[in-house]
């Protein structure tokens, strides 16, 4: 389990924005964290059920997270979150939404949707980087306490 | 119908003006009538009279005759010699031509005279004795040829001895002749008398019916409606008093009539006046009445239009219409569907599409009421029609506008939504990037450098609580949030809690009252009005002795008025109506707002559909009002 990596998959389309998350995330947790970038919805969907590019698990390692922005072209970041959250086998992969907007029909609708938790994207990189933490300790303990799996 | 009815008047009027029996004819008649039967009393009156004179004279005729005999017989009685009398009979008998006979009885003889012969009898015994006894020469006056002669017989006495008897025969035939002259004069007489009464009572009835012909003249032009005609009669009599109080009735009908129609031109003129269609029609559905408005809104004429069916007015869809609504069969005529549509919609008003002559469909709003006779029945309807064709032109345009208004709002609300997120995206990545590249040069960079990276990072910040802030003011109109109960009093409360730090940290007096009351409202949103504007006297706040006041009255036109009071450093005039503005700061004021706070209270508060309004004065402090309607807490809120 030490060694094993703490894969994530990003579905965000702004290289940047990418780019930034892809740091953060290496910074905090000292490269553990392997993030898989992926940068639209059927992307993100060839990903998740192995098509095309990512046919071999090698390719495409099952995340234990997905960090996923909800505006990305091709496939609506709901229609993925819909789809994930619909699959008996990807269901249990939490999701963390990310969005600018800081609308609450936005939220609401991704909770409505399945999704795990929330991160607006603004400025704050720090609570960024505390969120993904609290869930993989969560996932971690999980790991655990079987009782907890699944959930 | 009507014609009928006419037609039947008419007839009237004729036997009204040609009487069966004239007056003058019954005058006529009558006095001749009476002119007969005066005569005729008369006559029947006068014939015996006549009679008994005749028979009279006879009489005094016969007694000189006998007298004259009488003294002849006795003289020659006394000289016992009848030859003298005998030729004076004889004379008599012959020359005159009245006497037919005479006899003389005497001595148990009669002495017959004729004209012809001479005749001595014997008297029988009968007469004999009868002689002596005869006393008076009336028991035998007698006819003995009946109508032909005239008997009289008279005793002779001689110094009480009695003589005999003289008879005397008169022919009665010239008596008859004279008395037939004089009943021939009578005769025409009495037809002079009846032309002369004709005459006269003609000349009388003319008197009596000319004043009667002429008022009968007059009635008949009053019938004929032309009621300012008077009778002139100047008889003197009952017929001028007749003729009188005829004109005075006249008078009095005229005026009252001259009201009525006035009444009615009145009433006819607002019917004309009238900008409105106007239509009575009949319980069969034909149109009675039509105002001018109503001819050029159909483009028909007055005569055209009267005795038309309404129904047949309404356009083809308009009845197709009325048979799917009605669930009619094509059985039923459109006339009665036309009158079940009017009957059934007594309150109702319609819109429906009239055709003009010219088959042009014009939208008209149809109302309609029934009209009722003095005896309650329905006697019509009633319908006014209005044009409202610039009402539809107008509501297509205004959809237009809405819809075009809908349009722009829908782009501005993608605009502000595409400028607080699209927008963002980037300011994310200045904000990553310029965070990295301070923390990896911070030992590297020099005071200056990092300075700059400071200003940029602060300025992103600021760009973000811009972006930030236009959305969240396009917000508040366009949230469909359920309206609650909000207890202000809690509320109020929970704000003084929430800044009770800085509160007591810059000694601030927070003064709010015992009780509050509920108002209806978006809870988030009316709390973000007394959070904003709390803090804004917060921040605007005088250092000495600062106190912020949060108050309630309630008026008659604006429902609830809260105020929030401090004694700040105010607002100068000019910029009263400023700062409501988005983004107007107050230029010489250093404070930590975002210049949106107020433009997002006044927005909530007009939201609301209340009003917010602000009296300041410089370094004395501000008053901050505004006011929420009363709305009535209905249950579904309370539900909620």
């Amino acid at each position: 389990m030490e060694n094993e990596r703490f894969e994530i998959l990003l579905i965000e389309d702004n290289v940047d924005h990418a780019e930034l998350i892809i740091t953060q995330i290496e910074k905090a947790s000292g490269k553990t964290w392997h993030v898989n970038l992926v940068s639209d919805g059927e992307e993100a969907m060839s990903y998740l059920f192995h098509k095309d590019k990512f046919e071999s698990e090698r390719d495409a390692p099952k995340p234990w997270l997905i960090l996923l922005d909800l505006k990305i072209p091709k496939l609506d970041g709901f229609e993925v979150l819909k789809i994930i959250k619909t699959d008996d086998e990807l269901k249990s992969i939490p999701v963390v939404v990310l969005t600018t907007s800081t609308t609450d029909e936005d939220i609401k609708k991704s909770y409505e949707y399945g999704a795990d938790s929330y991160i607006a994207k603004p400025l704050a990189y720090e609570d960024f980087v505390n969120v993904i933490t609290k869930i993989k300790i969560y996932w971690d303990l999980s790991e655990i306490l079987p009782a907890a799996n699944g959930k | 119908m009507d014609n009928d009815k006419e037609n039947v008047m008419q007839m009237e009027d004729n036997d009204i003006d040609s009487p069966k029996r004239s007056i003058l004819t019954r005058i006529v008649m009558f006095s001749s009538l009476i002119v007969l039967i005066t005569v005729g009393i008369f006559i029947i009156q006068l014939l015996p009279f006549e009679r008994r004179v005749i028979f009279d004279n006879l009489k005094s005729k016969a007694s000189d005759f006998s007298i004259f005999v009488k003294k002849e017989m006795i003289e020659t009685n006394k000289l016992n010699s009848s030859m003298e009398l005998h030729r004076i009979c004889t004379n008599l008998v012959r020359n005159s031509q009245s006497i037919e006979y005479i006899i003389i009885t005497h001595d148990n003889c009669s002495h017959v005279y004729t004209r012809d012969k001479f005749e001595k009898k014997e008297l029988s015994k009968f007469w004999r004795s009868f002689m002596k006894h005869s006393v008076s020469s009336s028991l035998i006056k007698t006819d003995i040829c009946k109508n032909k002669t005239f008997h009289y017989c008279t005793p002779v006495w001689n110094e009480k001895e009695f003589i005999g008897w003289i008879h005397l025969g008169f022919s009665l035939e010239r008596y008859y002749s004279d008395l037939n002259s004089l009943n021939i004069q009578v005769f025409f007489n009495l037809i002079i008398a009846v032309f002369a009464g004709l005459i006269l009572s003609y000349a009388f009835a003319r008197r009596i019916k000319e004043p009667i012909q002429q008022l009968n003249d007059i009635t008949k032009q009053i019938r004929n409606g032309q009621l300012d005609a008077t009778v002139r009669i100047n008889t003197g009599d009952e017929l001028e008093c007749l003729a009188n109080s005829f004109n005075k009735m006249t008078e009095r009908l005229n005026f009252s009539h001259k009201q009525i129609m006035s009444g009615h031109n009145y009433i006819t003129n607002i019917i004309k006046a009238l900008t409105h269609a106007l239509f009575v029609i009949s319980s069969e559905g034909i149109i009675k009445i039509v105002n001018p408005a109503g001819c050029s809104l159909l483009e028909y004429e007055a005569f055209e239009l009267i005795g038309k069916e309404f129904g047949s007015l309404f356009s083809k869809t308009e009845t197709e219409n009325f048979m799917k609504l009605h669930d009619a069969e094509d059985t039923i005529p459109i006339r009665e569907l036309i009158l079940i549509f009017i009957y059934r919609s007594i309150v109702k008003i319609q819109e429906v599409t009239l055709n003009t002559q010219g088959n042009e469909g014009i939208p008209v709003l149809l109302s309609s009421s029934l009209i009722y006779d003095n005896d309650g029945h329905i006697d019509g309807t009633l319908i006014i029609a209005q044009d409202i064709r610039t009402i539809k032109h107008s509501e297509k345009e205004r959809e237009k506008l809405v819809s075009r208004l809908n349009d722009s709002y829908d782009e501005l609300q993608q605009f502000v939504y595409t400028i607080s997120h699209d927008l963002k995206a980037p300011l994310v990545s200045l904000d990553g990037f310029t965070t990295l590249l301070l923390e990896r040069n911070e030992e590297i960079l020099d005071e200056k450098s990092l300075h700059y990276i400071n200003r940029i990072r602060i300025n992103i910040s600021n760009m973000n609580n811009l972006m930030s802030h236009i959305f969240e003011v396009s917000r508040i109109t366009q949230d469909s949030l359920p309206y609650d109960i909000i207890d202000i009093k809690d509320m109020v409360e929970d704000i003084g809690e929430q800044f009770a730090i800085e509160f007591s940290k810059f000694n601030i007096k927070y003064l709010t009252l015992d009780t509050y009351p509920d108002i209806i409202g978006i809870q988030y949103q009316i709390r973000q009005v007394f959070e904003n504007l709390i803090y804004n006297a917060f921040n605007y706040r005088n250092d000495s002795q600062p106190v912020i006041e949060v108050g309630y009255t309630q008026s008659d036109q604006e429902g609830h008025v809260f105020y929030i009071r401090d004694n700040g450093i105010g607002i100068a005039k000019k910029n009263l109506d400023k700062i409501f503005e988005i983004f107007a700061r107050i230029e010489d004021i250093e404070s930590p707002g975002s210049g949106v706070g107020l433009t997002i209270v006044r927005k909530i508060v007009e939201h609301h559909g209340g009003k917010i309004w602000v009296e300041s004065e410089k370094l004395k402090g501000s008053v901050f009002w505004f006011s929420i309607p009363l709305l009535e807490i209905d249950n579904t809120v309370k539900g909620e």
